[in-house]
Protein backbone atom coordinates (compact mmCIF):
# COMPACT_ATOMS: atom_id res chain seq x y z
CA UNK A 1 0.00 0.00 0.00
CA UNK A 2 1.03 3.87 -1.16
CA UNK A 3 0.12 6.86 0.02
CA UNK A 4 -1.59 8.04 3.28
CA UNK A 5 -2.76 5.84 5.89
CA UNK A 6 -5.96 4.92 7.00
CA UNK A 7 -7.28 4.30 10.37
CA UNK A 8 -9.76 1.46 10.35
CA UNK A 9 -12.44 1.24 13.36
CA UNK A 10 -12.34 -2.36 14.31
CA UNK A 11 -14.61 -3.99 16.42
CA UNK A 12 -14.99 -7.52 17.34
CA UNK A 13 -18.46 -7.88 18.23
CA UNK A 14 -18.04 -11.19 20.84
CA UNK A 15 -21.35 -10.68 22.58
CA UNK A 16 -21.44 -13.72 25.47
CA UNK A 17 -19.43 -15.88 22.74
CA UNK A 18 -16.58 -17.49 23.90
CA UNK A 19 -14.85 -19.83 26.22
CA UNK A 20 -18.05 -19.66 28.50
CA UNK A 21 -20.20 -20.67 26.04
CA UNK A 22 -18.07 -23.00 24.19
CA UNK A 23 -17.84 -25.26 26.90
CA UNK A 24 -21.47 -24.61 28.39
CA UNK A 25 -20.41 -22.66 31.78
CA UNK A 26 -22.19 -19.82 30.40
CA UNK A 27 -25.35 -21.34 31.00
CA UNK A 28 -24.75 -21.64 35.02
CA UNK A 29 -23.19 -17.92 34.70
CA UNK A 30 -25.99 -14.96 33.99
CA UNK A 31 -23.68 -12.55 34.98
CA UNK A 32 -21.23 -13.35 32.25
CA UNK A 33 -24.05 -13.78 30.08
CA UNK A 34 -25.04 -10.31 30.43
CA UNK A 35 -21.88 -8.82 30.91
CA UNK A 36 -21.60 -10.25 27.02
CA UNK A 37 -24.68 -9.42 26.08
CA UNK A 38 -24.30 -5.42 27.12
CA UNK A 39 -22.17 -5.20 23.69
CA UNK A 40 -25.00 -5.86 21.21
CA UNK A 41 -27.53 -5.06 23.73
CA UNK A 42 -26.46 -1.49 24.96
CA UNK A 43 -23.09 -0.60 23.27
CA UNK A 44 -23.62 -1.14 19.65
CA UNK A 45 -26.60 0.90 19.33
CA UNK A 46 -24.71 3.53 20.83
CA UNK A 47 -21.95 3.24 18.50
CA UNK A 48 -24.41 3.33 15.60
CA UNK A 49 -25.89 6.86 16.41
CA UNK A 50 -22.26 8.02 17.22
CA UNK A 51 -20.71 7.14 14.39
CA UNK A 52 -23.89 8.21 12.07
CA UNK A 53 -23.00 11.88 13.54
CA UNK A 54 -19.75 11.76 12.78
CA UNK A 55 -19.97 10.11 9.35
CA UNK A 56 -17.50 7.18 9.67
CA UNK A 57 -17.91 3.74 8.85
CA UNK A 58 -16.42 0.85 10.41
CA UNK A 59 -15.63 -2.66 10.57
CA UNK A 60 -17.46 -5.65 12.53
CA UNK A 61 -16.00 -8.80 13.38
CA UNK A 62 -18.78 -11.09 14.40
CA UNK A 63 -19.28 -14.48 15.29
CA UNK A 64 -21.72 -16.33 13.77
CA UNK A 65 -23.47 -17.26 16.87
CA UNK A 66 -24.16 -13.61 17.63
CA UNK A 67 -25.41 -13.11 13.81
CA UNK A 68 -27.89 -15.86 14.62
CA UNK A 69 -29.03 -14.69 17.99
CA UNK A 70 -29.37 -10.41 17.17
CA UNK A 71 -29.91 -10.56 13.69
CA UNK A 72 -31.94 -7.38 13.47
CA UNK A 73 -28.88 -5.49 15.12
CA UNK A 74 -27.01 -6.86 12.72
CA UNK A 75 -28.69 -5.78 9.58
CA UNK A 76 -29.23 -1.99 11.11
CA UNK A 77 -25.17 -1.92 10.89
CA UNK A 78 -25.20 -2.95 7.60
CA UNK A 79 -28.27 -0.46 6.66
CA UNK A 80 -26.17 1.93 8.29
CA UNK A 81 -23.19 1.14 5.84
CA UNK A 82 -20.60 -0.86 8.29
CA UNK A 83 -18.79 -3.81 7.26
CA UNK A 84 -20.14 -6.94 8.73
CA UNK A 85 -16.92 -9.64 8.78
CA UNK A 86 -16.40 -13.19 10.17
CA UNK A 87 -14.90 -13.95 13.47
CA UNK A 88 -15.70 -17.84 13.40
CA UNK A 89 -18.97 -19.14 14.81
CA UNK A 90 -18.82 -19.63 18.65
CA UNK A 91 -15.35 -17.53 18.90
CA UNK A 92 -13.29 -20.53 18.93
CA UNK A 93 -9.98 -20.82 18.81
CA UNK A 94 -9.31 -22.22 15.06
CA UNK A 95 -5.22 -23.77 16.10
CA UNK A 96 -6.64 -26.28 18.35
CA UNK A 97 -9.21 -27.36 15.40
CA UNK A 98 -8.76 -30.14 12.58
CA UNK A 99 -8.75 -28.96 9.07
CA UNK A 100 -12.38 -30.24 8.17
CA UNK A 101 -13.73 -28.67 11.79
CA UNK A 102 -11.85 -24.81 11.11
CA UNK A 103 -13.55 -25.38 7.71
CA UNK A 104 -16.80 -26.10 9.28
CA UNK A 105 -16.41 -23.26 11.86
CA UNK A 106 -15.18 -20.84 9.43
CA UNK A 107 -17.89 -21.45 6.49
CA UNK A 108 -21.26 -21.62 9.41
CA UNK A 109 -19.77 -17.92 10.66
CA UNK A 110 -19.63 -16.61 7.07
CA UNK A 111 -22.85 -17.63 6.24
CA UNK A 112 -24.70 -16.79 9.09
CA UNK A 113 -23.41 -13.19 9.34
CA UNK A 114 -23.82 -12.32 5.68
CA UNK A 115 -27.18 -14.10 5.98
CA UNK A 116 -27.61 -11.62 9.05
CA UNK A 117 -26.36 -8.57 6.96
CA UNK A 118 -28.06 -9.83 3.46
CA UNK A 119 -23.98 -8.47 1.86
CA UNK A 120 -21.76 -10.59 1.08
CA UNK A 121 -18.66 -11.23 3.74
CA UNK A 122 -14.98 -10.74 2.43
CA UNK A 123 -13.01 -10.19 5.83
CA UNK A 124 -11.94 -12.74 8.50
CA UNK A 125 -10.38 -12.16 12.28
CA UNK A 126 -9.34 -14.46 13.98
CA UNK A 127 -10.78 -15.39 17.45
CA UNK A 128 -9.03 -15.92 20.57
CA UNK A 129 -5.97 -18.03 20.53
CA UNK A 130 -4.09 -18.56 17.42
CA UNK A 131 -4.48 -19.40 13.32
CA UNK A 132 -2.17 -21.42 11.22
CA UNK A 133 -1.19 -21.17 7.52
CA UNK A 134 -4.06 -23.84 7.03
CA UNK A 135 -6.18 -21.41 8.41
CA UNK A 136 -5.52 -18.51 5.79
CA UNK A 137 -5.65 -21.36 2.96
CA UNK A 138 -9.30 -22.26 4.12
CA UNK A 139 -9.93 -19.08 4.33
CA UNK A 140 -9.34 -18.19 0.63
CA UNK A 141 -11.00 -21.74 -0.57
CA UNK A 142 -14.35 -19.57 1.56
CA UNK A 143 -14.04 -17.06 -0.21
CA UNK A 144 -12.68 -14.62 2.13
CA UNK A 145 -10.15 -12.06 0.35
CA UNK A 146 -8.72 -10.56 3.46
CA UNK A 147 -7.62 -11.06 7.24
CA UNK A 148 -7.01 -8.94 9.94
CA UNK A 149 -5.42 -11.23 11.96
CA UNK A 150 -1.75 -10.53 12.40
CA UNK A 151 0.32 -7.91 14.12
CA UNK A 152 3.74 -7.91 12.14
CA UNK A 153 3.30 -5.18 9.37
CA UNK A 154 2.28 -1.35 9.37
CA UNK A 155 0.63 -1.80 5.91
CA UNK A 156 -1.55 -4.24 4.27
CA UNK A 157 -0.42 -7.05 2.25
CA UNK A 158 -0.88 -10.00 0.08
CA UNK A 159 -0.21 -13.62 1.77
CA UNK A 160 1.65 -16.08 -0.71
CA UNK A 161 -1.86 -17.91 -0.85
CA UNK A 162 -3.54 -14.55 -2.18
CA UNK A 163 -5.61 -13.95 0.83
CA UNK A 164 -4.77 -10.11 2.09
CA UNK A 165 -3.43 -8.91 5.22
CA UNK A 166 -4.87 -5.72 7.35
CA UNK A 167 -2.53 -6.12 10.10
CA UNK A 168 -3.45 -4.45 13.42
CA UNK A 169 -0.96 -4.15 16.42
CA UNK A 170 -1.99 -5.13 19.94
CA UNK A 171 -1.78 -1.88 21.53
CA UNK A 172 -5.06 -1.09 19.77
CA UNK A 173 -6.55 -3.97 22.13
CA UNK A 174 -9.18 -2.47 24.47
CA UNK A 175 -8.95 -5.58 26.76
CA UNK A 176 -5.14 -4.45 27.36
CA UNK A 177 -6.08 -1.34 29.29
CA UNK A 178 -9.80 -2.22 30.25
CA UNK A 179 -11.42 -4.94 30.15
CA UNK A 180 -11.99 -6.49 33.89
CA UNK A 181 -13.96 -9.22 35.01
CA UNK A 182 -13.95 -11.75 38.00
CA UNK A 183 -15.01 -15.30 37.99
CA UNK A 184 -13.62 -15.91 35.50
CA UNK A 185 -10.99 -13.14 36.27
CA UNK A 186 -9.77 -11.03 33.38
CA UNK A 187 -6.37 -9.79 33.75
CA UNK A 188 -5.13 -13.32 35.03
CA UNK A 189 -3.76 -10.84 38.14
CA UNK A 190 -6.84 -8.53 38.30
CA UNK A 191 -4.42 -5.56 37.46
CA UNK A 192 -6.47 -2.02 37.37
CA UNK A 193 -8.61 -0.63 34.41
CA UNK A 194 -6.19 2.02 33.07
CA UNK A 195 -6.48 5.58 33.03
CA UNK A 196 -9.01 6.35 29.87
CA UNK A 197 -7.50 10.22 29.38
CA UNK A 198 -3.83 8.66 29.28
CA UNK A 199 -5.25 5.71 26.86
CA UNK A 200 -7.33 7.44 24.17
CA UNK A 201 -4.00 10.12 24.01
CA UNK A 202 -2.29 7.46 23.01
CA UNK A 203 -4.36 5.91 21.03
CA UNK A 204 -4.74 9.21 18.97
CA UNK A 205 -1.04 9.97 18.55
CA UNK A 206 -0.89 6.32 16.97
CA UNK A 207 -3.49 6.88 14.83
CA UNK A 208 -2.53 10.70 13.67
CA UNK A 209 0.95 9.73 13.31
CA UNK A 210 0.29 6.34 11.46
CA UNK A 211 -1.15 7.99 8.80
CA UNK A 212 1.24 10.50 7.76
CA UNK A 213 3.64 7.45 7.85
CA UNK A 214 1.23 5.62 5.74
CA UNK A 215 0.45 2.49 8.33
CA UNK A 216 -2.99 1.41 9.16
CA UNK A 217 -4.39 2.05 12.74
CA UNK A 218 -7.06 -0.82 12.49
CA UNK A 219 -8.33 -1.31 16.17
CA UNK A 220 -9.38 -4.46 18.13
CA UNK A 221 -11.70 -2.90 20.15
CA UNK A 222 -15.16 -4.89 21.38
CA UNK A 223 -18.21 -2.82 22.01
CA UNK A 224 -19.25 -4.28 25.48
CA UNK A 225 -15.44 -2.93 26.50
CA UNK A 226 -15.16 0.51 24.43
CA UNK A 227 -18.99 1.66 24.39
CA UNK A 228 -19.85 1.83 28.26
CA UNK A 229 -20.83 5.56 28.33
CA UNK A 230 -17.37 6.52 30.25
CA UNK A 231 -15.01 5.65 27.17
CA UNK A 232 -17.94 6.43 24.99
CA UNK A 233 -17.09 9.95 26.53
CA UNK A 234 -13.23 9.86 25.25
CA UNK A 235 -13.98 8.21 22.32
CA UNK A 236 -16.49 11.11 20.81
CA UNK A 237 -13.85 13.42 21.88
CA UNK A 238 -11.04 11.63 20.06
CA UNK A 239 -12.83 11.16 16.99
CA UNK A 240 -14.31 14.38 16.56
CA UNK A 241 -10.53 15.36 17.07
CA UNK A 242 -9.36 13.10 14.38
CA UNK A 243 -11.70 14.02 12.07
CA UNK A 244 -10.59 17.39 11.92
CA UNK A 245 -7.24 16.49 10.91
CA UNK A 246 -6.46 17.16 7.04
CA UNK A 247 -3.86 13.68 7.55
CA UNK A 248 -6.10 11.13 8.89
CA UNK A 249 -8.56 9.32 6.52
CA UNK A 250 -10.78 6.63 8.09
CA UNK A 251 -11.80 3.73 6.23
CA UNK A 252 -13.28 -0.02 6.68
CA UNK A 253 -11.20 -3.04 6.79
CA UNK A 254 -12.34 -3.78 3.21
CA UNK A 255 -11.29 -0.51 1.55
CA UNK A 256 -7.84 -0.83 2.70
CA UNK A 257 -7.88 -4.78 1.69
CA UNK A 258 -9.04 -3.19 -1.93
CA UNK A 259 -5.98 -1.06 -2.15
CA UNK A 260 -3.77 -3.99 -1.97
CA UNK A 261 -2.31 -4.84 -5.66
CA UNK A 262 -3.52 -8.11 -7.15
CA UNK A 263 -1.39 -10.97 -7.63
CA UNK A 264 -0.18 -13.78 -5.13
CA UNK A 265 3.04 -13.81 -2.70
CA UNK A 266 4.00 -11.85 0.19
CA UNK A 267 5.12 -8.62 -0.47
CA UNK B 1 -36.27 0.07 32.40
CA UNK B 2 -34.71 0.39 29.04
CA UNK B 3 -32.23 3.81 28.41
CA UNK B 4 -34.11 4.33 25.59
CA UNK B 5 -36.84 5.42 27.92
CA UNK B 6 -34.85 6.41 30.43
CA UNK B 7 -35.71 10.33 31.94
CA UNK B 8 -34.82 10.79 35.03
CA UNK B 9 -36.73 13.07 37.51
CA UNK B 10 -37.35 16.89 37.00
CA UNK B 11 -35.26 16.89 33.39
CA UNK B 12 -32.03 15.43 35.16
CA UNK B 13 -29.23 14.05 32.89
CA UNK B 14 -28.82 10.70 34.54
CA UNK B 15 -29.03 9.14 37.89
CA UNK B 16 -26.21 8.63 40.39
CA UNK B 17 -26.10 6.46 43.47
CA UNK B 18 -23.51 6.15 46.32
CA UNK B 19 -23.12 2.79 47.94
CA UNK B 20 -20.66 2.00 50.23
CA UNK B 21 -19.88 -1.08 51.63
CA UNK B 22 -18.83 -2.04 55.19
CA UNK B 23 -17.66 -5.19 55.61
CA UNK B 24 -15.25 -5.28 58.22
CA UNK B 25 -12.92 -8.36 58.57
CA UNK B 26 -14.94 -11.05 57.65
CA UNK B 27 -13.03 -11.79 54.56
CA UNK B 28 -9.84 -12.46 56.75
CA UNK B 29 -10.02 -13.11 60.54
CA UNK B 30 -8.74 -16.14 60.68
CA UNK B 31 -8.10 -18.23 64.04
CA UNK B 32 -8.23 -16.91 67.63
CA UNK B 33 -6.72 -15.84 70.77
CA UNK B 34 -3.15 -14.38 70.95
CA UNK B 35 -2.10 -16.44 67.90
CA UNK B 36 -4.32 -14.27 65.49
CA UNK B 37 -3.08 -12.39 62.81
CA UNK B 38 -3.71 -8.92 63.35
CA UNK B 39 -1.95 -6.30 60.11
CA UNK B 40 -4.22 -7.92 57.45
CA UNK B 41 -7.02 -7.71 59.91
CA UNK B 42 -6.66 -4.16 61.20
CA UNK B 43 -6.41 -2.61 57.30
CA UNK B 44 -10.27 -4.16 57.17
CA UNK B 45 -11.42 -2.99 59.87
CA UNK B 46 -9.97 0.74 58.94
CA UNK B 47 -13.33 1.12 57.55
CA UNK B 48 -15.07 0.01 60.52
CA UNK B 49 -13.00 2.47 63.07
CA UNK B 50 -12.53 5.68 60.39
CA UNK B 51 -13.68 5.24 57.21
CA UNK B 52 -17.21 4.60 57.37
CA UNK B 53 -17.70 7.70 59.84
CA UNK B 54 -15.87 10.03 57.54
CA UNK B 55 -17.58 8.86 54.17
CA UNK B 56 -21.30 9.78 56.14
CA UNK B 57 -19.65 13.50 57.08
CA UNK B 58 -19.35 13.82 53.07
CA UNK B 59 -22.59 12.64 52.52
CA UNK B 60 -23.85 14.59 55.66
CA UNK B 61 -22.38 18.20 54.08
CA UNK B 62 -23.93 17.95 51.09
CA UNK B 63 -27.39 16.46 52.10
CA UNK B 64 -26.71 13.30 49.70
CA UNK B 65 -28.86 10.01 50.37
CA UNK B 66 -26.30 6.71 50.36
CA UNK B 67 -27.07 2.94 50.85
CA UNK B 68 -24.71 1.24 53.09
CA UNK B 69 -24.19 -2.43 52.55
CA UNK B 70 -22.87 -4.12 55.85
CA UNK B 71 -21.90 -7.50 56.43
CA UNK B 72 -23.68 -9.31 59.26
CA UNK B 73 -20.14 -9.64 61.10
CA UNK B 74 -19.76 -6.03 60.34
CA UNK B 75 -23.02 -4.80 61.91
CA UNK B 76 -23.15 -7.39 64.67
CA UNK B 77 -19.48 -5.53 65.96
CA UNK B 78 -19.94 -2.21 65.03
CA UNK B 79 -23.99 -1.63 66.35
CA UNK B 80 -23.98 1.88 66.82
CA UNK B 81 -22.43 2.48 62.97
CA UNK B 82 -25.38 1.36 61.33
CA UNK B 83 -27.75 2.36 64.07
CA UNK B 84 -25.93 6.12 63.51
CA UNK B 85 -26.14 5.54 59.20
CA UNK B 86 -29.48 5.03 59.67
CA UNK B 87 -30.29 7.37 62.10
CA UNK B 88 -29.61 10.15 59.15
CA UNK B 89 -32.10 8.26 56.74
CA UNK B 90 -29.39 6.45 54.86
CA UNK B 91 -30.55 3.26 53.24
CA UNK B 92 -29.51 -0.17 55.06
CA UNK B 93 -28.60 -2.78 53.03
CA UNK B 94 -27.43 -7.01 53.83
CA UNK B 95 -23.43 -7.98 52.12
CA UNK B 96 -23.49 -11.53 51.55
CA UNK B 97 -20.28 -12.81 51.88
CA UNK B 98 -18.79 -15.10 48.92
CA UNK B 99 -19.97 -18.01 48.68
CA UNK B 100 -17.21 -21.02 49.50
CA UNK B 101 -18.24 -23.05 46.75
CA UNK B 102 -21.46 -23.44 44.00
CA UNK B 103 -22.50 -26.80 45.29
CA UNK B 104 -26.27 -27.47 46.05
CA UNK B 105 -25.53 -27.33 49.96
CA UNK B 106 -24.12 -23.52 49.68
CA UNK B 107 -26.84 -22.17 47.71
CA UNK B 108 -29.00 -23.56 50.83
CA UNK B 109 -26.97 -21.54 52.78
CA UNK B 110 -27.25 -18.37 50.63
CA UNK B 111 -30.75 -18.51 51.27
CA UNK B 112 -30.89 -18.64 54.97
CA UNK B 113 -27.78 -16.62 54.67
CA UNK B 114 -30.11 -14.05 53.14
CA UNK B 115 -32.84 -14.01 55.77
CA UNK B 116 -30.67 -14.19 58.25
CA UNK B 117 -28.95 -10.88 57.53
CA UNK B 118 -31.87 -8.89 57.03
CA UNK B 119 -33.23 -10.37 60.37
CA UNK B 120 -30.31 -8.66 61.82
CA UNK B 121 -29.80 -5.59 60.08
CA UNK B 122 -33.78 -4.65 60.86
CA UNK B 123 -32.93 -5.33 65.10
CA UNK B 124 -30.03 -3.45 64.94
CA UNK B 125 -31.87 -0.48 62.73
CA UNK B 126 -35.35 -0.59 63.21
CA UNK B 127 -35.73 0.14 59.67
CA UNK B 128 -36.91 -1.53 56.89
CA UNK B 129 -34.06 -3.79 55.11
CA UNK B 130 -34.73 -4.14 51.37
CA UNK B 131 -31.50 -4.22 49.24
CA UNK B 132 -28.96 -6.60 49.34
CA UNK B 133 -25.84 -7.27 47.89
CA UNK B 134 -23.19 -10.35 47.15
CA UNK B 135 -20.57 -10.88 44.41
CA UNK B 136 -21.56 -11.12 41.42
CA UNK B 137 -19.85 -14.15 39.57
CA UNK B 138 -21.61 -16.48 42.93
CA UNK B 139 -24.94 -15.06 41.13
CA UNK B 140 -27.10 -18.47 40.17
CA UNK B 141 -30.69 -18.59 38.45
CA UNK B 142 -31.99 -19.10 41.96
CA UNK B 143 -31.27 -16.06 43.48
CA UNK B 144 -33.84 -13.70 43.14
CA UNK B 145 -36.59 -16.53 44.25
CA UNK B 146 -34.35 -16.61 47.48
CA UNK B 147 -34.14 -13.11 47.80
CA UNK B 148 -37.89 -12.60 47.50
CA UNK B 149 -38.88 -15.18 49.67
CA UNK B 150 -36.38 -13.37 52.69
CA UNK B 151 -38.13 -10.39 52.02
CA UNK B 152 -35.99 -8.43 49.94
CA UNK B 153 -37.13 -5.73 46.91
CA UNK B 154 -33.98 -5.10 45.18
CA UNK B 155 -30.24 -6.34 44.76
CA UNK B 156 -27.07 -4.60 43.76
CA UNK B 157 -24.87 -7.50 42.51
CA UNK B 158 -24.32 -8.11 39.21
CA UNK B 159 -21.75 -6.29 37.00
CA UNK B 160 -23.48 -6.41 33.87
CA UNK B 161 -25.28 -3.31 32.73
CA UNK B 162 -25.49 0.57 33.37
CA UNK B 163 -29.52 0.89 33.96
CA UNK B 164 -31.33 -0.78 36.57
CA UNK B 165 -33.62 -4.00 35.54
CA UNK B 166 -36.30 -6.35 36.81
CA UNK B 167 -35.00 -9.51 36.94
CA UNK B 168 -37.33 -12.18 35.31
CA UNK B 169 -40.62 -12.14 36.82
CA UNK B 170 -39.46 -12.26 40.41
CA UNK B 171 -40.34 -8.99 41.14
CA UNK B 172 -36.88 -8.23 42.03
CA UNK B 173 -34.83 -4.95 40.82
CA UNK B 174 -31.40 -5.28 39.64
CA UNK B 175 -29.04 -2.26 40.31
CA UNK B 176 -26.31 -2.87 38.75
CA UNK B 177 -22.79 -1.89 39.54
CA UNK B 178 -19.57 -2.06 37.18
CA UNK B 179 -15.92 -2.67 37.97
CA UNK B 180 -15.04 0.52 36.86
CA UNK B 181 -16.98 2.47 39.55
CA UNK B 182 -15.66 0.40 42.39
CA UNK B 183 -13.15 2.25 44.20
CA UNK B 184 -11.56 -1.36 45.31
CA UNK B 185 -10.36 -2.02 41.75
CA UNK B 186 -8.31 0.68 41.59
CA UNK B 187 -7.17 1.16 44.90
CA UNK B 188 -7.22 -2.39 47.43
CA UNK B 189 -3.87 -4.66 47.93
CA UNK B 190 -3.11 -6.51 50.21
CA UNK B 191 0.98 -7.69 50.28
CA UNK B 192 0.16 -11.03 52.09
CA UNK B 193 -2.40 -12.89 50.82
CA UNK B 194 -1.65 -11.13 47.78
CA UNK B 195 -4.42 -8.98 46.63
CA UNK B 196 -4.89 -8.57 43.71
CA UNK B 197 -3.64 -11.72 42.66
CA UNK B 198 -0.95 -10.00 40.42
CA UNK B 199 -0.54 -7.33 42.75
CA UNK B 200 -0.76 -4.56 40.32
CA UNK B 201 -0.04 -1.32 41.48
CA UNK B 202 -2.43 0.65 43.42
CA UNK B 203 -3.83 3.42 41.15
CA UNK B 204 -3.24 7.05 41.03
CA UNK B 205 -5.76 9.09 42.21
CA UNK B 206 -5.80 11.53 38.58
CA UNK B 207 -6.80 7.85 36.98
CA UNK B 208 -9.46 6.82 39.75
CA UNK B 209 -11.07 10.08 39.75
CA UNK B 210 -10.75 11.55 36.09
CA UNK B 211 -11.95 8.11 34.51
CA UNK B 212 -15.16 8.35 37.58
CA UNK B 213 -15.82 12.15 35.99
CA UNK B 214 -15.76 9.95 32.57
CA UNK B 215 -18.21 7.59 33.61
CA UNK B 216 -20.94 10.60 34.87
CA UNK B 217 -19.98 12.76 31.84
CA UNK B 218 -20.68 9.47 29.93
CA UNK B 219 -24.08 8.86 31.69
CA UNK B 220 -25.26 12.47 31.22
CA UNK B 221 -24.81 11.85 27.53
CA UNK B 222 -26.56 8.43 26.89
CA UNK B 223 -29.23 9.00 30.33
CA UNK B 224 -27.89 6.14 32.35
CA UNK B 225 -27.05 5.58 35.79
CA UNK B 226 -23.65 5.47 37.66
CA UNK B 227 -23.43 3.25 41.36
CA UNK B 228 -20.49 4.74 42.96
CA UNK B 229 -19.32 1.43 45.18
CA UNK B 230 -17.39 2.75 47.66
CA UNK B 231 -15.60 0.10 50.06
CA UNK B 232 -15.39 1.91 53.69
CA UNK B 233 -12.02 0.54 54.22
CA UNK B 234 -10.32 1.74 51.21
CA UNK B 235 -12.57 5.06 50.39
CA UNK B 236 -12.39 6.35 54.02
CA UNK B 237 -9.31 7.84 53.92
CA UNK B 238 -8.92 11.53 54.34
CA UNK B 239 -7.27 12.29 50.93
CA UNK B 240 -9.69 9.94 49.29
CA UNK B 241 -13.13 11.29 51.22
CA UNK B 242 -11.71 15.17 50.15
CA UNK B 243 -11.70 13.32 46.29
CA UNK B 244 -15.10 11.17 46.41
CA UNK B 245 -16.53 14.97 47.82
CA UNK B 246 -15.55 17.05 44.78
CA UNK B 247 -16.84 14.38 42.72
CA UNK B 248 -19.95 14.30 44.14
CA UNK B 249 -19.98 18.32 43.71
CA UNK B 250 -19.31 18.04 39.93
CA UNK B 251 -21.79 15.24 39.89
CA UNK B 252 -24.51 17.97 40.78
CA UNK B 253 -22.67 20.03 38.48
CA UNK B 254 -23.72 17.85 36.10
CA UNK B 255 -27.33 17.95 36.43
CA UNK B 256 -26.99 14.13 37.91
CA UNK B 257 -30.02 12.51 39.60
CA UNK B 258 -28.44 12.27 43.65
CA UNK B 259 -30.68 9.20 44.19
CA UNK B 260 -30.61 6.10 46.75
CA UNK B 261 -31.71 2.60 45.53
CA UNK B 262 -34.80 3.00 47.28
CA UNK B 263 -35.41 5.96 44.31
CA UNK B 264 -34.49 3.98 41.58
CA UNK B 265 -36.98 0.86 42.99
CA UNK B 266 -39.87 3.76 42.96
CA UNK B 267 -38.85 5.08 39.37
CA UNK B 268 -38.67 1.34 38.30
CA UNK B 269 -41.90 0.82 39.35
CA UNK B 270 -43.23 4.13 37.90
CA UNK B 271 -41.48 3.93 34.87
CA UNK B 272 -42.70 2.31 31.19
CA UNK B 273 -42.04 -1.53 31.06
CA UNK B 274 -39.15 -2.37 28.59
CA UNK B 275 -39.89 -2.27 25.12
CA UNK B 276 -37.69 -5.75 24.70
CA UNK B 277 -36.37 -8.46 27.06
CA UNK B 278 -33.29 -7.61 29.05
CA UNK B 279 -29.96 -9.60 28.61
CA UNK B 280 -31.58 -11.33 32.16
CA UNK B 281 -34.48 -12.70 30.03
CA UNK B 282 -33.04 -14.24 27.54
CA UNK B 283 -30.40 -16.13 29.33
CA UNK B 284 -33.57 -17.68 30.81
CA UNK B 285 -34.77 -18.52 27.90
CA UNK B 286 -31.61 -19.57 26.08
CA UNK B 287 -30.28 -21.79 29.04
CA UNK B 288 -34.08 -23.62 28.79
CA UNK B 289 -33.17 -24.12 25.11
CA UNK B 290 -29.99 -25.85 26.08
CA UNK B 291 -30.84 -27.45 28.98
Amino acid sequence: MTGPGRVCLAFDLDGPAGDQLLSGRLWDNPSHFCLGAYGPDRAVPRLIELLAELGIRATFFTPGWVAERWPKLIAELAAAGHELAGHGHRHEDLSVLDPARQRDVLARGRAAVADAAGAEVSGFRAPSGEITTRTLELLVELGYSYSSSLRDRDRAYRHECGLVEVPTKTLFDDYAYFAYHTGPDYPAGLDRVASYSDTFEAWADEMRLGCRAGAVSATIWHPKVIATPGRLHHLETMLRQLSADPDVRFGTCSDVAEEVPDGSGEQ
Amino acid sequence: MDPANNSWPSGRSCAVSVSIDVLGDALVARGNGPDRPLKHRSSARYGLYEGAARLLDVLTARGLPADWYFTAAAAADRPHLAERVSSVGHGIGFHCLPMESRDDRARHRLARDLAGGRALLHAITGQPVEGFRMTSSDWHPGVPEHAVDAGFRWSSSLVVDDVPFWLGTSGLLEIPVRHEWDLAQYLAFNLQPAFPPGQGRIASSRTVFGNLRAEIAGAARWGTSVVLRLPADVAGTPARAAAIGDLLDWALAQNAWMCSHRDLLDRCHAGPPDPQPHAYDRFLAWRAEVA
